[in-house]
């Protein structure tokens, strides 16, 4: 199988990101919404 | 400027060319050269982190804090999304396919036409914005400096071309973590002084306080208007659209994250990218606000771009241009006035100051406006929005002897972290996508020499583009919209490329090529804003290659209908 086939066979993406959904991927995301959180406080606060 | 500001800005950049030089002088393959694939993740993230961040971001964007707040931050939510999509599915493959460029994986998924025509797409956009990487710095510091424009070019451009022909890939990673280093303690110290020079009874939460009054700490913006640039939504959404078409498929980014010794380390230098690019931008912006605030306690001049001042005060608008500065001090010390009442009351009491502060504020953007229009009808071709000029000219008047050779070491330093990733995802491009593609027997060595040449060869070009850059009217926003006219479509092709399985490569090559004339129809007849053109493009091409795919399939099985 070449290349080209083994990727159009390859039907394993979303596999992968529910397999490797890993601590350091969801602390990433968290703490972008802590930053978000910590801005609107800020916002809030300031005016 | 003093002998020990020369002293250290020419140190600072001369250690970090020579040791850079030095450190990877042993390239003895292609894959050493182009690849590296020894670096640890700190070293990826501070390398993806330095190529994004030009000399714009560290002059500009506190200049943008000074007049329009923290608002900008917003732009950059969607990155971290990005970072985490780019983890899972980008990295992994193009590790498992053992690819130089982004762009070789279009082969493996489609065809070689296709992995050809988004190579020159992506060569025409980074090679015109490597000259402007170079330029930007150099027009600003020139303005401010006095420095000759174009042995500025020159400079940066040939200081970058040493180690980054040199040593390739590794020189750029070796390299950026020194300049990241530069950048970030030139803001640092930048901030302190300024914490430090604020006036007695002002503390770092009074000075927060009263660039609350000014409006400069509205960080959020959850309005739907479009013409909003920096709203939370557009960031969310646009943001993670932008990064994701610039981390995923530009190669001056993918080449970085490529270098990394294993999917590990990669992936663990793009989350550390998503950990610390907003408060990154964030702390960047503050430094804006505090120069704000530093100018409540300090006049400012009406205009930061000493060029426009020149040429305004050399015309027939001059007395009226005066008159406004003269206006513009009164107001300074009225507002001064308001301030340091403002900061003695509680809460409760100072919001009618602060209603007065906020008239104040109104009537100091007015006369900068009108100041704009004079400088514009005294002279077209002057740049009259200041923004880029408000922190250096702080720096160059206020900061101590020693401290400016820093910040100007922190500029270059950005410009030629930026500029040698640009010019190694150049080189690389060219000698894989299409040399190497097209040229193929030829011995390791001959490989490496021809990438070596196109490095050169590029950066050659950056500074010829940088040197000529001067004879085009707004320049940066030409570029901004020829990367919008190419983005949306590069982005469409690998979206299919990773996400759509049943769509073959013949419809993805004529609806590229279909979507490109749209994109440059939709720009030459102004269709819409052409930040939008990114979005149409991705979007137009992603539709057109699946419409396509299932006509073809309806053509091929009648029956099913």
């Amino acid at each position: 199988m070449n290349t080209k086939e083994e990727i159009q066979q390859d039907d394993n993406f979303w596999k992968l990101l529910r397999k490797n959904w890993l601590p350091a991927y969801t602390w990433v995301l968290i703490a972008n919404a802590a930053y978000i959180l910590l801005f609107l406080i800020i916002t809030l606060i300031f005016n | 400027m003093q002998a020990i500001d020369w002293l250290i800005l020419v140190g600072s950049l001369l250690f970090i060319v020579v040791y850079g030089t030095w450190k990877t002088r042993h390239q003895r393959s292609i894959k050493d050269f182009l690849k590296g694939e020894d670096a640890n993740w700190f070293a990826v993230g501070l390398s993806v982190m330095a190529t994004q961040a030009s000399a714009i971001t560290f002059l500009s964007t506190p200049g943008q804090a000074f007049h329009d707040g923290m608002g900008f931050v917003q732009f950059y939510f969607g990155l971290p999304i990005a970072m985490v999509i780019i983890c899972l599915v980008f990295i992994p493959l193009y590790r498992k396919l053992n690819v130089y460029t982004a762009y070789e994986f279009l082969e493996s998924r489609f065809d070689l036409k296709t992995r050809t025509l988004t190579a020159i797409l992506f060569l025409i956009q980074r090679g015109l914005s490597a000259g402007i990487t170079i330029f930007a710095p150099a027009i600003i510091l020139s303005a401010v400096l006095g420095w000759d424009l174009l042995w500025m070019n020159i400079l940066i451009g040939t200081l970058v071309i040493i180690y980054t022909v040199s040593g390739g890939t590794k020189a750029v990673n070796v390299t950026q973590k020194q300049q990241m280093a530069v950048m970030m303690g030139g803001m640092a110290v930048a901030f302190v002084i300024l914490l430090i020079e604020l006036p007695a009874g002002i503390n770092f939460s009074n000075a927060l306080k009263i660039a609350g009054a000014g409006g400069k700490l509205e960080v959020l913006d959850f309005s739907f208007n479009f013409n909003n640039r920096y709203t939370f939504w557009s960031g969310i959404i646009g943001g993670t659209f932008l990064a994701l078409s610039y981390f995923g498929t530009d190669q001056s980014q993918v080449q970085r994250y490529l270098s990394g010794k294993s999917i590990r380390q990669s992936q663990m230098g793009m989350i550390m990218n998503g950990f610390l690019k907003v408060p990154m931008q964030f702390f960047i912006l503050l430094v804006g606000v505090m120069v704000f605030v530093f100018y409540q306690f300090n006049q400012s001049p009406l205009n930061f771009n000493p060029i426009a001042t020149e040429s305004v005060m050399n015309s027939e608008y001059a007395d009226e241009y005066q008159s406004i500065e003269n206006q513009l001090n009164q107001n300074f010390i009225h507002k001064k006035h308001l301030i340091q009442q403002y900061v003695s009351l509680d809460e409760t009491d100072n919001s009618a100051i602060k209603n007065q502060i906020i008239l104040a504020d109104q009537n100091e953007r007015e006369m900068r406006d009108h100041a704009k229009q004079l400088i514009e009808q005294a002279d077209d071709s002057v740049e009259t929005n200041d923004k880029d000029y408000v922190f250096i000219h702080f720096v160059l008047n206020h900061l101590p002897r020693g401290i400016i050779g820093l910040v100007l070491a922190m500029a270059l330093s950005a410009a030629m972290s930026s500029t040698s990733s640009e010019l190694n995802a150049l080189g690389t491009t060219t000698a894989i996508d299409l040399y190497k593609r097209n040229v193929e027997g030829k011995s390791e060595t001959h490989y490496l020499k021809m990438s070596k040449w196109f490095t050169l060869l590029w950066g050659v070009l950056a500074i010829i583009f940088a040197c000529v850059a001067n004879l085009f009217d707004n320049l940066i926003q030409l570029v901004n919209i020829i990367g919008s006219i190419f983005y949306g479509n590069v982005l469409g092709i690998f979206l299919l490329a990773f996400f759509v399985k049943f769509v073959s490569s013949k419809s993805v090559f004529v609806s590229a090529l279909i979507t490109q004339i749209f994109v440059i129809a939709g720009w030459w007849f102004d269709w819409m804003p052409y930040l939008w053109l990114n979005l149409f493009g991705c979007a137009l091409v992603m539709l057109m290659a699946v419409g396509m795919e299932w006509v073809n399939g309806q053509k091929q099985n009648p029956k099913e209908t």
